[in-house]
C-alpha cells in the first residue's frame, strides 16, 4: 500500500464540492444553501469525496486488482454527441443548475436613471420591467400597513419561518408533486426561483430602499432583517415567476380535472408567501406589487426560453400607498389604478436547455 | 389630584366612579384601551336609565338602536347613542370628560318642565366612520329573502370576529342561514337601519358570496368587515380562528367537527359583532349600551323575521329564541340587580309571556381558581375591622380595579376603608374613606335629578395620582367601595406607576352598625387578562387572605373541602349573568365528567348554624368546555371555511348549550331534552352538605351532551 499512500490526498478533490461555494451567494437569501445563488441546485448530487476510510479501502483494492487488467493498449472508444441538449441529463443537477442561471442571465441587463430614479430591466435587449423608486414620504405611510399586519404574526410564523427560503413545498403541496415522480417540475420550480432572485437583487441593489424596521422602530421584525433592499420584494418576484410558470405548465399537462381550482390555490399561495413577507415586518405591500409585476414578467420570459409561443408587455409600476392584494393585481385595471401600468408586448427567444428542462417536466404529467 | 375644573365640567358631577376614572387625562384615561385614549371621536354611547324618553334639547343628536318593546314598557334602561350637535367635526381635541360634562349640563339646565329628569351612564365612543349618516330605525327587509325552510326557532350569536359567509351556514340549497348580522364598529354606509356600524341580510351574504367567488378574504373586504383603519374592527378576520368563529360555529354552525348534533335548515341565525374593545378593557365598564344594543337587535330582527310569515304583521307570533352570549366580567354586584341584568330580565320576562321557548346563554367565566372573589363575614368583623391582601403584578400595563359591595340595605354611616402600599412605598395622598355621600358633588337643589350618592378621593405619590378610591350608592340601592389603580410599569409615556405587590386593604366599622349574621361584605377584583391576543399587556391581579395558615391535610383528589375560607371560588360567577331567567352555563372536562378547575360557581355562604347555603343566581347547566386534561378546548370552526380551531373555557361550553337548546325548541322538544342528570360526584368525593351544595354551585341542574364529531 506503500506507493499509493500518497493519493490518500485525492480525498482532496472532495474540494470540487467547492464549486458548490457558489451557494456562498445563497448567503444572499439569509439562510445559506436555501438561498438565492443556486438554491436547490446548492451542491444537487455532486458526490464530493469518500470519507477517509472508504478512500483508503478503494486504494488497497486498486492495489491488490490492478495487475488483472493488464498492460495491453487501449482500444478505439466512441464519442459524446457535441453540445447536444440530451447531454443534459448526464450532468449533476448542480451542473445543469449552473447553465440555466448562464443561459438566461446572459441575456439580461439593467440600466438606471438618476433623474427618474428608475430602474429598467431588459431581456434580450428589450426593456422588460420599469420600477420606479418610491419616495421617502410614501415609504413612512406604508410603515402603517406593517404595523397593522404584525396582528397576524401568531397566526403565520410557522409559515414565515419556513418561507425563509424558497417555498417549495408549498407549491409541492398544491399540485401534488413527488421528488421521484416530479424530478424535472421541481428542476424548472427551482430554476425559475434562482433567475427571480438574481434578477430582484440587481434591481433591488439600484433602487436602494430601507427596510421597514430601518425606517419605523415599532414594526419589530420577527425574522432577521435581510441584508439587501426592500423594494422590490425578491419574496414576492420568486413567488409570482413561479406562479406564472407552473400556471403553464398546468395546462400544457392537462391532467388535472380540477386545475382552475389549483390555479386558483396558486394565486392565493403566491399573494400569501409575498404578504407573509410584510406580516413578518420586512416588507412593505408595496414592495409585493412591484416583486409581482417583476416575477410575472420574469416567468414570461422564462416561459419564452422554454420554448413556449407568448408575448408579454412591458410592466412599469409607480408606487402609490397601496395594500397588496393578488385580486388587484391580476386585473389590468385594477392593478393600474395602483400604478401598474402595461406597454408594448414583446417576445424573447428559446433555449436549448430550459426547452429540454419544459420537455422534461411537461413529460411528468400523471396519466396516460 | 384631580385637577381643578370648573363645576359644570366636572363628569364625577353627572356619573360613576369607572367614568371619571376612564375618562379623566390624570386618571386612568391614557391607560385605556385605543378607543379612549387616542380616539378623539365625540360620537358615544349610553344608557338611559329609568324613562323611555331621550332628553328633547337641541344641542344634542341623539339616536336609539332598534329596539324591542312590543308590551310598550318603561324600561328600567334603554341604550342610545348622542353628538353634540355644535360640533360639525367627528374628532374633538378636547378630553372626553369635559366634552361629556359639559354635554350633561345642557340636558341639566334644558330640562323640560314636569318631566323626570333623567339619568345617563356614559360608555365608550363610537369610531367617527362608523356613524350612519342618514339612520332609518324601521328595518324595512328590503334585502332579506325568504330562507328555503321555515324558520322554525332562531339562534342568535353575539360575540367578537364572526365568519358570517362561512360554508357551515349554508342550506342545503347553498344559501346561507345567516338572517341578520350587526356588524357593530364596520364602517357605516350611508342610509342604514342601525345607528352605527352596518348590517348585512341573508340575501346581501349571498350576493356578497357569489361576487367573491371562492374568495372569502376578498368577501370579508368587500363587506366591510375588516379594516385595519378602524381599530375597533380592525383585521380580526384575517385570524386563523376568532374567539368568534368557534362560538357561532358552536351555536350554529354544520362542520365535520361539530356534526354529532347538526343544525337543521329551518334554523335562522341573528349575529351582532361586538367592537374588539369589548374584549380589551379590563373592567365592566362602558360596554354595556354595545351589549344590549345587541340583545335588542336579536329580539328586533327576530320578531321581523316572524312577521314575514305571520297573518297579522302587527301581532306575530314570536319564534323560539336561544341567544349565546359568550361574554362577562367579574366584578360587579352579583344580584341581578345591575343596568345590564335589570335589562336582560326585562327582555326574557316580556318575551317569554309571548315565547316561552326564549333563552339568553351566558357562561359562568373562568375565574373559580384565581383568587378574584372573597367574603367577609360578621365573625370576621368582630374586631371592628377586617384586612386582606390585593397583590398586583409587576409589568401591568393596565388599571386593575377591585370593588367592596356592601350588604344591599346596610346603612354604612360609620364605616371607612383604608388602603396601604405594598412595604416600601408611601401614599402622599389619600388612602381612607368614608362611606358616605359628598354632599359637595350635588349641589343644585332638585334631588331628583341627582345622581347616586357618591365620594372621590385619589391615592397620590408625589404630585402623580396613581389610583382612585370611591364610594357610591349603585343605582342609590347598594353600597360599593372601588379601587382603581394606574399599571404596575410606566407604560404609554409617563413615569406614574402603581407599586406592584401586596396592597392591605381594611375595612372598619368605627361607629357603623355590626353586620348581622345574615349580612356578608362581598368583594371581586375585576378581570385583567388578555384572552383573544388583543396585546392589552394586562395581568391579572388576585386577592390575599392574610389570616390563613392553612396546614390541614388536603385530599390530593378531592375537590370538596368542608369549609369555606375568605377566598373562594363559589360567587365566582360572571358578573353580568345574575339576572334570574338567564341560563347560566359551567364548563366539565369530558372524558372525566368533573367540572374544569377554571368553571365559575354560584355564590355560597355560611348559614348562623354553619351549614352552606347558597346566595345569587344558581349554575344552570354543565356543558363540555375541555375534552379531556391532556387535551383542552372543544373544536369548533375557523374564520375560513374548512379551517377549525380549539377553544377551552365557559365561553366555548355556552354555545354547546345554545346549540343543544334550539335544536329543542326547532323540534317542538322541551329546551332540556337530551340532556343528562347532573354530574355524577367522582367516587372519591365523601357526600355531605359541603360535598352537595358546592358540586351544585359548579356543576348546576343539568349536563348538555358533548357536541363534537359525529361517532360511527
Amino acid at each position: 500500500m506503500s506507493q499509493y499512500g500518497g493519493l490518500g490526498g485525492l480525498g482532496g478533490l472532495g474540494g470540487l464540492g467547492g464549486l458548490g461555494g457558489l451557494g456562498g451567494l445563497g448567503g444572499l437569501g439569509g439562510l445559506g444553501g436555501l438561498g438565492t445563488g443556486l438554491g436547490g441546485f446548492l451542491g444537487a448530487e455532486d458526490p464530493g469525496g469518500y470519507d477517509g476510510t472508504t478512500t483508503t479501502g478503494l486504494q488497497i483494492t486498486a492495489e491488490a486488482l490492478r495487475h488483472l487488467a493488464g498492460n495491453d493498449l487501449l482500444t478505439a472508444t466512441g464519442e459524446l454527441n457535441f453540445n447536444d441538449p440530451a447531454n443534459l441529463d448526464r450532468s449533476a443537477t448542480w451542473v445543469r443548475g449552473s447553465l440555466y442561471v448562464s443561459d438566461f442571465l446572459r441575456d439580461m441587463n439593467w440600466r438606471t436613471d438618476n433623474v427618474t430614479k428608475t430602474v429598467t430591466l431588459t431581456l434580450e435587449g428589450t426593456d422588460a420591467v420599469i420600477l420606479k423608486r418610491p419616495s421617502e414620504t410614501l415609504l413612512r405611510d406604508q410603515c402603517q400597513h406593517v404595523i397593522d399586519y404584525a396582528d397576524l404574526r401568531p397566526d403565520r410564523s410557522p409559515e414565515i419561518v419556513s418561507q425563509l427560503g424558497f417555498p417549495t413545498a408549498y407549491f409541492a403541496m398544491i399540485l401534488g408533486l413527488h421528488q421521484g415522480q416530479h424530478k424535472r417540475t421541481f428542476e424548472l420550480i427551482t430554476a425559475t426561483q434562482v433567475l427571480a432572485a438574481h434578477a430582484a437583487m440587481a434591481v433591488k441593489h439600484a433602487l436602494a430602499v430601507r427596510r421597514p424596521d430601518q425606517l419605523d422602530g415599532r414594526i419589530l421584525p420577527m425574522i432577521p432583517t435581510p441584508g439587501h433592499g426592500s423594494f422590490p420584494s425578491a419574496h414576492a418576484t420568486e413567488a409570482y415567476a413561479v406562479l406564472t410558470v407552473l400556471t403553464e405548465l398546468v395546462v400544457a399537462w392537462g391532467s388535472l380535472a380540477d386545475s382552475s381550482q389549483r390555479l386558483n390555490m396558486l394565486r392565493g399561495l403566491a399573494e400569501r408567501i409575498a404578504v407573509n413577507r410584510t406580516v413578518a415586518g420586512v416588507h412593505y405591500p408595496i414592495d409585493s406589487w412591484a416583486g409581482a409585476a417583476l416575477g410575472t414578467s420574469l416567468g414570461r420570459a422564462v416561459l419564452c426560453r422554454c420554448g413556449l409561443n407568448i408575448t408579454t408587455p412591458l410592466l412599469s409600476f409607480e408606487a402609490e400607498h397601496s395594500d397588496f392584494f393578488d385580486h388587484d393585481f391580476r386585473d389590468t385595471a385594477r392593478a393600474a389604478a395602483h400604478g401598474l401600468t402595461e406597454g408594448a408586448e414583446f417576445t424573447t427567444s428559446r433555449s436549448d436547455a430550459f426547452a429540454w428542462l419544459w420537455d422534461g417536466a411537461v413529460n411528468e404529467r400523471q396519466g396516460a | 389630584m384631580y385637577l381643578k375644573r370648573s363645576p359644570t365640567r366636572r363628569i364625577d358631577r353627572y356619573s360613576g366612579p369607572y367614568e371619571r376614572w376612564v375618562f379623566s387625562q390624570e386618571l386612568g384615561r391614557p391607560f385605556a384601551f385605543p378607543a379612549i385614549s387616542e380616539e378623539t371621536s365625540v360620537y358615544f354611547t349610553a344608557l338611559l336609565e329609568g324613562s323611555n324618553q331621550l332628553p328633547n334639547v337641541p344641542d344634542l343628536v341623539t339616536r336609539k338602536p332598534p329596539l324591542w318593546n312590543p308590551l310598550n314598557r318603561t324600561r328600567a334602561v334603554t341604550p342610545f347613542a348622542f353628538h353634540d350637535a355644535r360640533n360639525n367635526r367627528p374628532r374633538s381635541t378636547r378630553p372626553p370628560d369635559t366634552q361629556i360634562a359639559d354635554l350633561l349640563s345642557t340636558v341639566r339646565t334644558n330640562q323640560v318642565a314636569g318631566t323626570v329628569r333623567p339619568r345617563f351612564r356614559v360608555n365608550f365612543p363610537i369610531a367617527p366612520e362608523a356613524w350612519t349618516p342618514t339612520y332609518h330605525p324601521d328595518c324595512r327587509m328590503e334585502d332579506w329573502v325568504v330562507p328555503t325552510s321555515r324558520p322554525k326557532a332562531i339562534v342568535a350569536v353575539i360575540d367578537d370576529g364572526i365568519p358570517f359567509a362561512h360554508r357551515a351556514f349554508l342550506d342545503a340549497d347553498g344559501r346561507t342561514r345567516m338572517s341578520h348580522i350587526w356588524l357593530q364598529s364596520a364602517a357605516a354606509e350611508q342610509h342604514g337601519a342601525v345607528p352605527f356600524g352596518r348590517e348585512l341580510m341573508n340575501g346581501n351574504i349571498n350576493a356578497l358570496r357569489a361576487e367573491a367567488g371562492n374568495d372569502e378574504d376578498l368577501l370579508y373586504r368587500n363587506a366591510g368587515a375588516i379594516d385595519p383603519a378602524i381599530s375597533e374592527l380592525g383585521v380580526h378576520l384575517r385570524r386563523h380562528a376568532t374567539h368568534g368563529s368557534h362560538v357561532a360555529g358552536m351555536c350554529a354552525g354544520n362542520d365535520s367537527r361539530l356534526s354529532s348534533h347538526p343544525v337543521a335548515d329551518d334554523i335562522q341565525i341573528i349575529a351582532v359583532q361586538l367592537p374588539n374593545t369589548i374584549a380589551w378593557d379590563t373592567s365592566g365598564f362602558g360596554k354595556e349600551m354595545y351589549m344590549l344594543s345587541a340583545l335588542h337587535y336579536v329580539f328586533n330582527r327576530a320578531r321581523a323575521i316572524a312577521t314575514k310569515y305571520a297573518n297579522d304583521p302587527d301581532n306575530p307570533q314570536e319564534l323560539p329564541l336561544i341567544v349565546n352570549f359568550s361574554y362577562g366580567w367579574s366584578a360587579s354586584r352579583h344580584d341581578g340587580q345591575s343596568e345590564m341584568e335589570l335589562a336582560i330580565q326585562e327582555l326574557l320576562e316580556d318575551r317569554k309571556a309571548l315565547q316561552p321557548d326564549t333563552s339568553i346563554v351566558m357562561p359562568t367565566g373562568n375565574n373559580f381558581a384565581h383568587d378574584m372573589h372573597g367574603q367577609i363575614t360578621q365573625a370576621d368583623m368582630t374586631s371592628g375591622s377586617y384586612a386582606f391582601g390585593w397583590k398586583l403584578q409587576p409589568d401591568d400595563r393596565t388599571s386593575s380595579y377591585l370593588e367592596i359591595w356592601l350588604p344591599q340595605g346596610m346603612d354604612p354611616a360609620g364605616y371607612t376603608v383604608q388602603i396601604t402600599p405594598p412595604p416600601g412605598h408611601t401614599l402622599t395622598g389619600g388612602g381612607t374613606i368614608e362611606i358616605s355621600a359628598d354632599e359637595m358633588l350635588d349641589d343644585d337643589d332638585d334631588p331628583v335629578g341627582r345622581g347616586d350618592p357618591r365620594r372621590f378621593t385619589e391615592l397620590e405619590v408625589g404630585d402623580d395620582n396613581i389610583g382612585q378610591l370611591s364610594a357610591d350608592m349603585h343605582r342609590s340601592t347598594r353600597w360599593r367601595v372601588m379601587l382603581a389603580l394606574i399599571p404596575t410599569v410606566s407604560t404609554r409615556g409617563l413615569s406614574r406607576r402603581a407599586p406592584s405587590g401586596e396592597w392591605r386593604i381594611e375595612v372598619h366599622k368605627n361607629t357603623g352598625i355590626a353586620l348581622t349574621e345574615h349580612q356578608q361584605i362581598n368583594v371581586w377584583v375585576q378581570r385583567d387578562d388578555d384572552p383573544v391576543s388583543l396585546k392589552t399587556g394586562g395581568r391579572q391581579s388576585r386577592l390575599v387572605d392574610l389570616n390563613t395558615d392553612d396546614t390541614t391535610f388536603k385530599h390530593p383528589l378531592q375537590t370538596y373541602s368542608n369549609s369555606l375560607g375568605f377566598l373562594r371560588g363559589y360567587g365566582s360567577m360572571n358578573g353580568v349573568a345574575s339576572s334570574a331567567d338567564v341560563t347560566r352555563i359551567a364548563g366539565y372536562v369530558n372524558a372525566t365528567g368533573r367540572p374544569c378547575s377554571y368553571s365559575g360557581a354560584s355564590g355560597l355562604t355560611l348559614a348562623p348554624d354553619g351549614s352552606p347555603i347558597h346566595w345569587g343566581s344558581p349554575t344552570t347547566f354543565s356543558a363540555v368546555a375541555d375534552h379531556s386534561k391532556a387535551l383542552p378546548g372543544t373544536t369548533s370552526i375557523g374564520v375560513h371555511s374548512g379551517s377549525g380551531t380549539r377553544l377551552s373555557g365557559t365561553s366555548g361550553a355556552s354555545p354547546a348549550a345554545s346549540r343543544i337548546m334550539v335544536i329543542n325548541a326547532a323540534n317542538g322538544d322541551l329546551i332540556t331534552e337530551q340532556m343528562a342528570p347532573p354530574l355524577p360526584l367522582s367516587h372519591v368525593e365523601v357526600a355531605g352538605p359541603f360535598t352537595d351544595e358546592k358540586h351544585r354551585a359548579r356543576a348546576g341542574l343539568r349536563t348538555v351532551p358533548y357536541v363534537c364529531k359525529a361517532t360511527r
